[in-house]
């Protein structure tokens, strides 16, 4: 019991990712390693180009890698089909992204209740109000992004991100858009959500905002600087 | 719970799409509607027309059990024939007939008209009586008429002008037929007159139509069938009443095969139009769909989702459709009509919309708009959930799949199969024998396989157009260029579009264009002699009332007047189908060196075939002989007063009819049907002699004798049997013209989304100094590249197209077409091309020239 406590929620082994683009090729991660354990608040931080999103994009079942294992809860990704993957983005990962990505013919409340839809859950549109109402946007659920501020439409991302009780939520530069007082408001939602015992992962450039994390891993040039202090703890 | 999810995602991303693009969905459901609406209309149209055929063939025969009818290329049924019937064991009692159809005329206007001639008794075909009507029929005195629902409207009171083979005769009206249960007869057009006096009227007397038979109780029909057979020894045909109809529905059904390559046409451009308008909308959704893939909609509901976007757009143009269709048909019924004049009705009636017309229109819509969303469906199922987390719009961000070599090569080998073996199916019917629907496979195979090689082929010629663009207008035309190259899909889809909405009017054009060039030189070939003498009532294939032979004696004596030929033609039954003879003078007109139909024919010599003709013998088309599996020396049957006339064949010419047609001597027609009249009179005018001079004495002279017929030159003869044919083809040409507007359409849907793309762009060449002329320029020149290209396409693929449409003609009524292209309806297609695609980008550029600069600047 104690072992599957301490065993990494998710991690990535040996991650290698490259791109075609014309003639080139572009190796955008080299041999990355990096584990997450539950509860866990981790930052990936870097520069511009280092391979961040990349990273993020295969923890969280949006891309495959070249080379290299993604596992969930020791189940590795590959062995899943195209169909599976996305149950798994729709059931155990939730996403806030740097544009908001709202759908912008959805009200609020539609918005953050999506997945729920997808699943085809009778009580979607309640649970969705409860989770707007989390971040703080109860009366907002009818407004469509258009009609919301960047920090309200971040909080609706937020909560969408939080309605089907992931396992895993997935930040890339959420506060890449706002102003900086909206942003920390943001990163302290983030950072109760995760205190609150969520797993958050979460891609930024800025040292400020990875402060909010409570680990930080620095990618450069799609190499970690520095081994995964997680990884160095002993698997069971 | 999968299939309720999917229907949440249909809500909420597809259906919510159709309200947010109100000018694309319109755009999209219009076209749809359009082919939806004239599947209505042929479907709705052919209902009522058979409807009709079938009541008018049957006539007024109420409770007869039987009929015996006059073959259609005899003159009637003699006297001495009703009395044979009339004493046949088992028969009750008989009821003869006469039809004829004619104009007739009153202040209130003209109508052509089934006029019967019935006995008084009428009634006794029906049990209860005729009540009031029958009383009116048994007051009719002499020379009148009694009106059916649909004839003429008001007056039912004094009298009107029927045009007969004497000239018009004026007829009293009795009144309005009371309710009767044959009032659907011609769709309501008719009249009923005496018997005797109809005969009088129409120089038919002693002559009848059709015997109803009514049987004593208790008499066996079958055996009582058998015995009038033998009665009348193959002089007329003994069935149940209406039983004849069913040559006139072939006959009708084989016609309306040239209007069904509209139809498909019209089809085509529907499911373009559904394609172009679905892969716009699902490109600029694609970073919502991206999105829905990376929250977790898995393919199956992002394709279900769009699919049912699809449907429901199709169900509505389904209902938008039939309601236009209702109206179209009920517009050209009577237009078809006038373009089937072989056909035994005049009238159609009220338009019959059955459930057959209905269900096709209902199934069609949806179906249609399911099938030309499949592909861009599809296409966006790959786009990767990535593609949302992009800043840039992703429009080409990550190539579309199949888009690389191998894809192209897939492409290719699929677009090339496919048109390689439509080309073989259709050059196949040229050298060995092929069923007939090979020409319509063929062109199916070709229009699949220009659609699969259209975005491999589209590129090198939008890259052309760039090059032109930018020499011609320099900077600004460079950028115009650059647009179109930059978003190679939506550029491709754009011209495609226009490319095959345009190539289908051309390619249609062509060939009706050769269809008809091919018809002015087989009549031009049967209408040898400068001047004519025409039957007032002659409508392209027969006249109702034809002149009397004596005619030709009387225009033999005008001055000036060297021969004179008549000639007939004349619905017939040959082997058991629908079909027109032909008879002329041939072999006194080749002795005079006069030009006929039959100079160009299959036959062993030229002096054979003239013998042949002289002994009795008939010439076929080549359709007939097909049809009939006749060829030069076998026998073919014809129906006759004197029962079943066997006779040779000794040549096959090529006819343009879509219907058998036999040629034959004067001579023989008139043994064989006992009918002397002529439908023309060619005259061959006396060496020096004036032909104005001539036509004017001809003229004089049928005046004075009061014949019912016109003095044409060949040249009007001939345009006006083509402009029957025009008639039927104006449906067809309609829809080409529909189809650019359609084209156009969606040439201005494109422009507006790229213009709202390009908002900041646009806004940004304006902060750096470019003027809003300037800008509007940039839009206007990117829409003539469109046009351009589109139309440079559509000239290719149309002649392809025209090509491939002939050879279905050749092979589906067996005719010979020479190739015409039609330069000048190329030339208008190409400027109408590139002016429509100007004009549909010309309040887009307008809208980019008053964009606000600040606010455009700003990021989306």
């Amino acid at each position: 019991m104690e072992a599957a406590a301490s065993r990494p929620l998710l991690e990535g082994i040996g991650l290698v990712r490259r791109y075609r683009h014309g003639p080139s090729e572009v190796e955008a991660l080299r041999g990355v390693d990096v584990a997450v354990r539950r509860a866990e608040f981790l930052a990936i931080t870097g520069p511009s180009g280092s391979g961040k999103s990349t990273l993020l994009h295969l923890l969280s079942a949006l891309d495959r890698p070249t080379s290299g294992a993604v596992r969930l809860d020791g189940v590795a990704m590959a062995d899943l089909s195209d169909r599976e993957m996305a149950l798994l983005r729709r059931r155990r990962f939730g996403y806030v992204l740097q544009f908001f990505n709202l759908l912008p013919s959805l009200s609020a409340l539609e918005n953050v209740a999506f997945p729920l839809l997808l699943d085809g859950a009778r009580d979607a549109a309640e649970r969705a109000r409860e989770a707007l109402g989390e971040v703080g946007l109860g009366g907002r659920a009818d407004h469509k992004p258009a009609e919301l501020s960047g920090g309200e439409q971040q909080r609706v991302a937020l909560a969408r991100a939080l309605v089907t009780e992931p396992a895993v939520i997935f930040a890339d530069e959420p506060t890449g858009n706002l102003d900086q007082s909206t942003g920390a408001e943001i990163l302290a939602l983030l950072r109760a959500t995760s205190d609150a015992g969520h797993t958050v992962v979460m891609v930024t450039h800025d040292p400020r905002s990875a402060e909010y994390a409570s680990r930080a891993v620095e990618l450069v040039d799609g190499a970690l600087q520095a081994p995964d202090r997680a990884s160095r703890a002993p698997w069971p | 719970m999968a299939l309720a999810g999917a229907l949440h995602m249909a809500r909420l991303v597809g259906l919510r799409q159709l309200l947010a693009r109100p000018r694309r969905s319109l755009l999209t459901v219009t076209g749809v509607a359009g082919g939806v609406a004239l599947i209505f209309a042929t479907a709705s149209i052919d209902a009522t027309l058979q409807a009709s055929i079938a009541t008018t063939v049957r006539g007024v025969a109420g409770q007869a059990q039987l009929e015996v009818t006059a073959p259609p290329s005899a003159a009637g049924l003699r006297p001495a024939l009703v009395r044979d019937v009339a004493r046949v064991p088992g028969v009750a009692s008989t009821l003869s007939l006469r039809r004829s159809t004619a104009r007739i005329a009153s202040s209130t206007g003209t109508q052509r008209v089934l006029i019967l001639g019935v006995p008084r008794n009428l009634g006794r075909a029906f049990g209860a009586g005729l009540g009031r009507a029958g009383r009116q029929l048994d007051a009719l005195s002499g020379s009148e008429l009694l009106l059916g629902p649909g004839t003429l409207g008001r007056p039912a009171a004094g009298t009107l002008r029927v045009e007969t083979s004497a000239g018009p005769r004026a007829v009293r009206i009795a009144g309005r037929l009371g309710s009767v249960p044959f009032a659907d007869l011609n769709g309501g057009a008719f009249a009923l007159m005496d018997l005797g006096a109809a005969g009088s009227l129409f120089d038919r007397r002693g002559l009848v139509d059709a015997v109803y038979v009514l049987a004593e109780p208790g008499v066996k029909l079958s055996g009582l069938r058998e015995r009038l057979r033998r009665q009348v020894a193959g002089r007329a045909f003994v069935g149940r009443p209406g039983s004849q109809s069913l040559p006139y529905e072939r006959a009708y059904e084989s016609l309306s095969q040239l209007t069904d390559l509209a139809v498909a046409g019209s089809l085509w451009v529907a499911l373009f139009v559904v394609f172009n308008s679905m892969s716009m909308s699902l490109l600029e959704r694609r970073r919502t769909i991206s999105l829905a893939s990376a929250i977790g909609a898995t393919r199956r509901q992002i394709a279900a989702a769009l699919l049912v976007e699809a449907a429901l757009l199709g169900t509505v143009a389904a209902l938008v459709g039939m309601a236009g269709g209702y109206l179209l048909a009920d517009m050209l019924l009577d237009r078809s009509l006038e373009a089937y004049p072989l056909l035994p009705v005049t009238d159609g009636g009220e338009l019959a919309v059955t459930s057959t017309a209905i269900v096709l229109a209902v199934v069609s819509g949806p179906l249609i708009a399911m099938l030309g969303a499949l592909i861009p469906v599809r296409q966006m199922l790959s786009v990767s959930p990535r593609e949302a987390l992009r800043v840039e719009p992703a429009y080409e961000w990550s190539p579309a799949p199949g888009s690389g070599p191998a894809g192209r090569g897939r492409a290719l080998l699929a677009g090339g199969g496919c048109m390689a073996a439509g080309i073989a199916g259709a050059a196949s019917g040229a050298i060995v024998d092929v069923p007939w629907w090979v020409g319509g496979l063929a062109m199916a195979f070709v229009l699949t396989g220009a659609l699969l090689l259209l975005p491999l082929v589209l590129p090198t010629l939008v890259r052309g157009a760039r090059w032109l663009l930018a020499r011609l207008f320099g900077v600004v035309g460079g950028l115009a260029g650059d647009s179109l190259l930059r978003n190679a899909g939506r550029t491709t889809i754009t011209v495609g579009v226009l490319a095959f909405t345009a190539a289908t009017a051309i390619g249609l054009g062509t060939a009706l264009g050769s269809f008809e060039s091919e018809m002015r030189s087989s009549f031009t070939a049967r209408y040898g002699a400068p001047l004519y003498v025409t039957a007032s009532s002659y409508s392209g294939i027969t006249s109702d009332q034809p002149m009397p032979a004596r005619v030709g004696g009387w225009l033999k004596r005008v001055e000036g007047v060297e021969a004179v030929y008549p000639l007939r033609y004349r619905p017939a039954n040959v082997e058991g189908e629908q079909a027109v003879i032909a008879s002329a003078p041939l072999g006194r007109q080749v002795r005079d060196g006069v030009q006929t139909a039959v100079d160009d024919t299959r036959a062993s010599s030229r002096r054979s075939l003239m013998a042949g003709l002289g002994r009795g013998g008939v010439v076929p088309s080549r359709l007939t002989a097909e049809r009939h599996d006749l060829d030069v020396g076998q026998v073919v049957r014809i129906p006759g007063p004197k029962g079943e006339n066997r006779l040779r064949v000794v040549g096959i010419f090529d006819d343009v009819l879509s219907v058998d047609s036999v040629y034959m001597e004067r001579s023989t027609y008139r043994r064989l049907s006992g009918d002397s009249t002529v439908d023309h009179f060619a005259i061959a005018p006396r060496s020096g002699t004036s032909l104005a001079a001539l036509a004017g004495r001809l003229e004089r002279s049928l005046a004075e004798r009061r014949v019912n017929a016109t003095v044409q030159t060949r040249t009007e003869v001939i345009d006006a049997i083509l402009g029957n044919v025009r008639g039927m083809f104006s449906i067809a040409r309609g829809l080409q013209i529909a189809a650019l507007l359609i084209a156009g359409m969606v040439v201005a849907n494109t422009m507006f989304t790229v213009v709202a793309e390009r908002r900041w762009e646009l806004a940004l060449s304006r902060a750096l100094g470019t003027t809003r002329t300037q800008v509007g320029a940039v839009v206007l020149l990117e829409a003539l590249g469109i046009g351009l290209v589109g139309g440079a396409a559509a000239m290719l693929a149309g002649i392809a197209l025209g090509v491939l449409m002939l050879t279905s003609m050749e092979l589906r009524f067996s005719w010979t077409i020479d190739l015409q292209l039609q330069w000048a309806l190329m030339s208008a297609v190409f400027a109408i091309g590139i002016a429509g695609a100007l004009l549909a980008a010309l309040l887009p550029a307008y809208s980019a020239t008053r964009a606000p600069l600040a606010e455009s600047l700003r990021s989306e």
